[in-house]
């Protein structure tokens, strides 16, 4: 009789090892993306805090510095992750993400990352995850992509 | 391309394009707000930083001071300096310190006198271009104090000899384990008397008033801002809008940003005051530290 074709089993990332890439990408984002601001922000006395995009407190520059930095640090995860399907952080952890669709596209990146650069969206994905029974981000299922053990 | 090589180039890419956008911005001229920074100057104004651990509350610090002014300064969008002043006055050296580094800024200061601005903080405020009060502020004070406390006789009861020695007469001048001759008296009398002559020829060149009108203020007589106003100590009676509107005014601008420029403590440096403190006094031990005072005078002080 012949065997049966054991079906590849997907390992889950845990949430540790995906925050944990999550913290190294946020480390090195700044290190490239925030740090060339540094001087200027010092220069005006200012710390940024992300409340202050809902208060008049912001000027034109202060808003080009945080439209510049969310941009590029979504440059940073989605052409890393279409390309080699990981981040500093997630080649660190030794995960990767896979397409649950037959393709992978660049939308589908984009869309898994949008709330790590926008902090509010961010927020409700970490909640989501938390809340859900199989621990996945809301912004990853809206993907419909998925971290897996590499 | 291999995988490390298109992670670098990805990475120098976006730190070229970050870098780019911050010089640009530094460039632009038109992009900057237009702020307004108000520095405080509260409590005593010394020239020391060590007077209180946590909040830097209790006194300004002409070093502190200066540094925020400083910034203040070379900060292209601060187009103007307000001091917020609460200070009932301080040491000479250090308000005129102060008083000295306000006059060398080429941009409009205000003063803005809450509760009290007496003395060496009255000096100050005269050295900036308007001065704005509380009607029911104190001010003025145009005077200089010089005492000390003086233990011979209470050393006396107890039994303690002070032996004198020293090279140069007036060595232990103002030593709190003798009483003052006659003649170190008038000697010290006539060094209050010099500050005094500094103090008002300061307030009549700096507020542009009669040096025998300031001389009659002078008697070290306290002011509320109404008599101050009348008197021509003060320009304007009001608050913290009044010296906005002046500060627009002389800086020639119609909107501003209004920032503190009150140095913030941190964490760390509370961490490293109290580590500081706690090493001296467990080294020298707190009795050590009450001597060192009276040691400052005895016959060892250089």
């Amino acid at each position: 009789m012949p065997k049966k074709v054991k079906k590849e089993e997907i390992k889950k990332a845990s949430i540790i090892k995906r925050v944990l890439a999550y913290i190294i990408d946020s480390l090195i984002i700044t290190l490239v993306v925030s740090y060339p601001f540094n001087n200027y922000l010092k220069s005006m006395n200012i710390t940024l805090k992300f409340t202050d995009l809902f208060t008049t407190k912001l000027t034109s520059d202060l808003y080009i510095i945080f439209f510049t930095i969310a941009i590029l640090s979504l440059i940073y995860f989605a052409a890393l992750e279409y390309y080699l399907k990981q981040t500093i952080g997630k080649i660190i952890m030794r995960i990767k993400i896979i397409s649950l669709n037959k393709e992978f596209k660049i939308s589908q990146v984009i869309i898994r990352n949008i709330s790590k650069v926008v902090d509010i969206l961010l927020f409700i994905d970490v909640i989501y995850m938390l809340l859900s029974p199989e621990k996945e981000r809301l912004f990853g299922k809206l993907s419909k992509t998925q971290v897996i053990i590499k | 391309m291999k995988k490390w090589q298109f992670i670098i180039l990805i990475l120098g890419i976006i730190f070229l394009v970050s870098f780019l956008v911050s010089k640009t911005i530094e460039g632009t001229e038109s992009l900057k707000p237009n702020r307004i920074a108000i520095i405080p100057i509260y409590g005593s104004i010394t020239v020391d930083s060590s007077s209180d651990i946590f909040f830097d509350q209790a006194a300004s610090p002409s070093t502190v001071v200066i540094e925020a002014l400083a910034r203040a300064e070379k900060d292209p969008s601060v187009k103007g300096i307000i001091l917020e002043i609460n200070s009932p006055g301080g040491t000479v050296v250090a308000s005129r310190e102060i008083s000295n580094k306000i006059k060398k800024i080429d941009k409009p200061v205000v003063s803005w006198i809450r509760e009290v601005g007496a003395s060496g903080a009255y000096w100050i405020a005269t050295s900036t271009d308007y001065i704005v009060a509380d009607p029911m502020s104190i001010t003025g004070s145009i005077g200089v104090i010089g005492s000390y406390l003086e233990f011979s006789e209470l050393f006396e009861k107890y039994g303690i000899k002070y032996e004198r020695l020293v090279g140069g007469q007036y060595k232990d001048t103002g030593t709190p384990f003798r009483d003052l001759s006659n003649q170190e008296k008038q000697l010290l009398q006539s060094k209050i008397n010099m500050i005094h002559e500094a103090f008002i020829n300061e307030v009549a060149t700096n507020r542009k008033i009669d040096r025998d009108t300031v001389r009659e203020l002078s008697t070290g007589m306290f002011y509320l801002g109404q008599e101050a106003l009348d008197l021509g100590l003060i320009d304007e009676l009001g608050s913290q809008d009044e010296a906005l509107n002046k500060i627009k005014g002389l800086a020639k601008i119609k909107d501003a940003e209004v920032v503190s420029f009150q140095r913030k403590v941190s964490l760390v440096d509370i961490i490293t005051r109290l580590t500081a403190y706690n090493s001296f006094y467990i080294g020298k031990g707190i009795g050590t530290s009450i001597f060192a005072d009276i040691n400052s005078n005895s016959i060892f002080s250089a």
